[in-house]
């Protein structure tokens, strides 16, 4: 397996930095094992984001960590608000 | 007037159908592509090739092959090579419950990732933050989980690959 060849996954993804694409990029037309390996990533996302409604009525990540937040009266809310700064969005 | 447009004309139903796939289509050329504009004409040659008409089975799949056949033969020509042939293609041929079968015998922890990513759309950082984990891990817990699926739809493909 040539160096390039491992970053297959990578670049599927789009988490191969501009420099690293590119090389990929070049090797690509002269490796058939990276094109077949990146049509089956590509088809295994086409598959799972068509069978998305399913996964997501009982998904996996149903079994992550979640934080949970307790019930409180709004009072006690705006007590703490007022004490705590404001998140900021975006 | 656009790719789409012009099957919408021509072939509504067709039209239609392609229109539902074009975001996610072009949310994929961009990880291919170098850039904006290069994805966009990808996702335009994606959609002339289609304007044939789609196969039966997983239009979704299909396109997205079709999209990695269209990156390499535009990487080709922009190294002076001409055009490829296509390959056999098995992939859509694969059935949603197939795939879900495949999915549900993944360890959990292979599955948890592969749904973060495939379906959720977190990129590496975002699930190695989630689940505590190493960047590296996340990436090779994914190459896992692909290679896994592989594996066991590997009679699917034989069968979409005839």
């Amino acid at each position: 397996m040539r160096s390039r060849c491992r970053d297959v996954h990578a670049y599927a993804d789009g988490e191969l930095a501009g420099d690293a694409a590119a090389s990929f990029r070049e090797h690509l037309p002269e490796c058939s094992r990276c094109l077949a390996q990146l049509e089956a990533i590509f088809a295994l996302k086409g598959l799972a984001e068509t069978s998305a409604a399913a996964i997501t009525e009982a998904p996996i990540t149903a079994q992550l960590p979640r934080v949970t937040r307790r019930w409180r009266p709004r009072w006690w809310l705006g007590l703490v608000g007022a004490r705590a700064p404001k998140p900021r969005l975006g | 007037m656009g790719e789409l447009s012009r099957i919408a004309v021509a072939r509504p139903a067709l039209g239609h159908e392609l229109a539902r796939h074009r975001p996610e289509l072009l949310r994929q050329a961009r990880c291919l592509a170098g850039n904006a504009a290069e994805a966009h004409d990808l996702v335009e040659e994606v959609l002339d090739r289609a304007a044939g008409g789609v196969p039966d089975g997983n239009v979704r799949a299909w396109l997205y092959m079709l999209l990695v056949r269209c990156c390499r033969d535009h990487c080709r020509r922009q190294s002076g090579r001409g055009e490829a042939s296509a390959e056999s293609v098995g992939w859509p041929q694969v059935t949603e419950t197939e795939f879900a079968s495949a999915l549900g015998r993944l360890s959990p922890s292979l599955r948890q990732i592969f749904e973060l990513h495939e379906v959720y759309h977190l990129r590496y950082d975002d699930i190695a933050a989630r689940l505590d984990l190493p960047v590296n891990a996340v990436a090779v817990k994914l190459r896992q989980a692909r290679e896994k699926l592989q594996r066991m739809l590997s009679r699917a493909l034989a069968r979409g690959g005839r």
